[in-house]
């Protein structure tokens, strides 16, 4: 990823503009949901089919998506900013990790290598504040939801909960 | 309305109610004097934590997070400039300059004076208006809810700031969030792409923590830590002068007057009313040429403002069940996951949870002033907490809450593709507190249209003929026009 650079282009493409991609996000959700739609009933008279609505909001969709489009062809374009990308992008991957490792070692584990990995997205961490952090907050949680609200949370490989 | 009030009292007294109500104030107290960190966020963080009480309790707990938030909002502001909430955004502007002109424990006192009054005053307007509102809305029938129900959502996302479509267009896809899942009129699967655990819809708690919580990290992470340094504040400091407290009055009746109005019109809620406060106190007040260089009107206004909109914004939400927005969206979709259905019915069927809240709102705007005042060196002091440490602490927070809702990892998976959408909408700045509010009413308003259409056999002027539902749209449509057309207008003007 290369970096952004410090004073963006004044004038994006209409297309990559703000605006524009926005434009172009709504027509993208306005054609799953007359997709979607379209393989429903529509209904007819009294009886109103489960396709009506959803298919009335593709359009409310496509007319936004389209408004905003003719927007930044008429030159209202900002550029995009889209600031550091890894920070996010390790934060979301340490929730997958959460998601895919809970079932297998509990939320003792699960949640070290949660926290682990978020601390990853920023740079000058040091380990024994990291492992003070962790040992904190499975304590915490544990305390919260399995002493306090008898919530069934597996800590560990093998409990029950 | 005497009777009533006692009743709730007595709900709202007993240990437990009691309990709940300091936690959440307090919870609410500390979001708000984070920035970043709004009480839609504390609301939806804490939203599976309610699950394991009764229904009073919850609503008396998140409602004292909300009203909490609005307090601890305003110490952020006043102190370090830095808004906790959009709401208190606006007392910056003199709060701070009163802190520069080394009043800032005046500023503290005297919101929190102003906050109490206008929240005082915003009660006593719900319990005298809301059963009114309850016996009229009877009469109501789906042509009116939807209505009203398109009101709202039209004129919350387009009175808040930024773009009016780009607001609309976030409503239209919470609209079609909300109806994932079976369709109960005719059993068909809608938008579960074969995926059996979407069947009861998308999860309200993990679409809120996402949209909210997790977006909110995923935009400021990496951004360095903000380093603060806040004057101390003594309790002797706190003391107003008496010409300060003689100029905060009429600021005061008119901020909780302005705001008690916003609050219960559907759609605008306690920001619009504190910055329409802060533009009459601007006009009107009599040291309307210092507002902006440290007036006490600028702050005691548009405080009262926020916390009478902040009670009155209750007022559609319980009575007629259309809440105005998105944390009150919040509100309704936890009365409805503890079997508490809002509306008409709700306080003749179940008044003590009514009344209760009612009653529990005092308490606990009473508890706001006389605990946190002693304690705002501590809430001050909160603001030390370095951001490397609360994130961990808030991203772990949120997903096992999420988990913890349906014990589905599941919905953990939900959360992030939320959080995602959420980090997604912010960058081409797109207004996400819109979309929640479509979330929870997308159910509801697909309901009341289509059994609108049933009752007049599919003759759309069903919605036109109706007296109140003709009424309802008239305002849609100059709502649409003030916030479309005219800038349109005006840009094409500019044009040439």
């Amino acid at each position: 990823m290369s970096q952004p650079e410090p004073t963006p282009p004044r004038r994006p493409g209409f297309l990559l503009s703000r605006e524009g991609v926005s434009g172009l996000f709504l027509l993208l959700c306005a054609g799953l949901v007359g997709l979607e739609a379209s393989g429903l009933a529509m209904g007819r008279g009294r009886m109103v089919g489960p396709g009506y609505f959803p298919m009335i909001l593709a359009g409310l969709l496509a007319m936004f998506g389209a408004t905003l489009l003719v927007q930044a062809w008429r030159g209202d374009r900002v550029a995009i900013a889209l600031g550091p990308l890894r920070p996010p992008a390790m934060m979301v991957l340490s929730i997958a990790a959460f998601g895919l490792l809970f079932p297998l070692i509990g939320a003792a584990g699960a949640i070290t290598v949660l926290i682990v990995l978020a601390a990853l997205a920023e740079s000058g961490r040091r380990p024994l504040e990291l492992a003070v952090l962790s040992v904190v907050l499975v304590a915490l949680i544990w305390l919260v939801f399995r002493l306090g609200l008898n919530l069934q949370l597996p800590m560990w490989p093998g409990d029950r909960g | 309305m005497i009777d009533n009030l006692i009743l709730g009292f007595e709900t709202a007294v007993s240990a437990s109610t009691l309990f709940y109500c300091v936690v959440g104030v307090s919870i609410g107290m500390f979001i708000g004097v984070l920035p970043g960190v709004g009480p839609l966020a504390a609301i939806s963080m804490l939203l599976p934590l309610t699950y394991y009480t009764t229904p009073t309790n919850a609503l008396v707990m998140l409602s004292g997070i909300y009203y909490g938030a609005q307090y601890g909002g305003s110490v952020a502001s006043i102190l370090l400039r830095l808004p906790g909430t959009a709401s208190s955004a606006v007392v910056c502007l003199d709060g701070y300059e009163m802190t520069r002109n080394g009043r800032a424990g005046a500023a503290l006192f005297l919101s929190a004076m102003a906050s109490f009054v206008g929240g005082s005053i915003g009660i006593l307007l719900m319990s005298a208006f809301a059963p009114a509102l309850a016996d009229f809305a009877l009469r109501f029938g789906s042509q009116e809810y939807f209505m009203l129900m398109a009101l709202g959502l039209i004129a919350a996302s387009t009175l808040s700031e930024g773009s009016a479509i780009k607001g609309l267009a976030m409503v239209v896809v919470g609209l079609v969030l909300g109806i994932v899942g079976l369709d109960t009129i005719s059993g068909t699967m809608r938008f579960t792409y074969g995926e059996m655990q979407l069947v009861d819809g998308i999860s309200l708690v993990a679409s809120a923590m996402g949209l909210f919580g997790l977006s909110e990290i995923l935009v400021n992470i990496g951004r360095g830590d903000r380093t603060v340094s806040a004057q101390k504040v003594t309790l002797r400091s706190m003391i107003p002068t008496r010409q300060e407290l003689r100029d905060s009055w009429p600021a005061i009746w008119r901020g909780s007057a302005i705001g008690s109005f916003f609050g219960a019109l559907p759609g605008t809620g306690s920001t619009i009313a504190a910055f329409f406060s802060y533009a009459t106190e601007r006009k009107v007040s009599r040291n309307r040429a210092r507002i902006g260089l440290g007036a006490v009107e600028g702050v005691a206004g548009p405080e009262a403002a926020n916390n009478s909109a902040a009670q009155t914004a209750f007022i559609p939400t319980l009575t007629l069940g259309v809440p105005g927005d998105a944390v009150m969206a919040l509100m309704l979709g936890a009365m409805i996951v503890h079997g508490v259905q809002p509306g008409a019915a709700m306080l003749n069927d179940t008044p003590e949870v009514f009344w209760g809240l009612i009653a529990s709102f005092w308490i606990g705007n009473l508890l706001l002033v006389i605990f946190n005042i002693p304690l705002i060196g501590i809430w001050v002091s909160l603001l030390r907490i370095p951001y490397r440490w609360l994130y961990p602490a808030i991203v772990v927070l949120i997903v096992i809450g999420t988990y913890s809702v349906h014990l589905s990892v599941f919905d953990v998976y939900q959360l992030l593709a939320f959080g995602v959408l959420g980090w997604i909408l912010r960058v081409l700045a797109f207004p996400t507190a819109p979309l929640v509010l479509g979330i929870v009413l997308g159910p509801l308003i697909e309901e009341n249209f289509r059994r609108s259409l049933m009752l007049s056999r599919g003759d759309y002027t069903t919605f036109l003929t109706r007296p109140i539902s003709a009424g309802l749209l008239l305002a849609i449509v100059a709502i649409l026009v003030a916030q479309l057309v005219v800038p349109w207008l005006n840009r094409r003007q500019q044009a040439h």
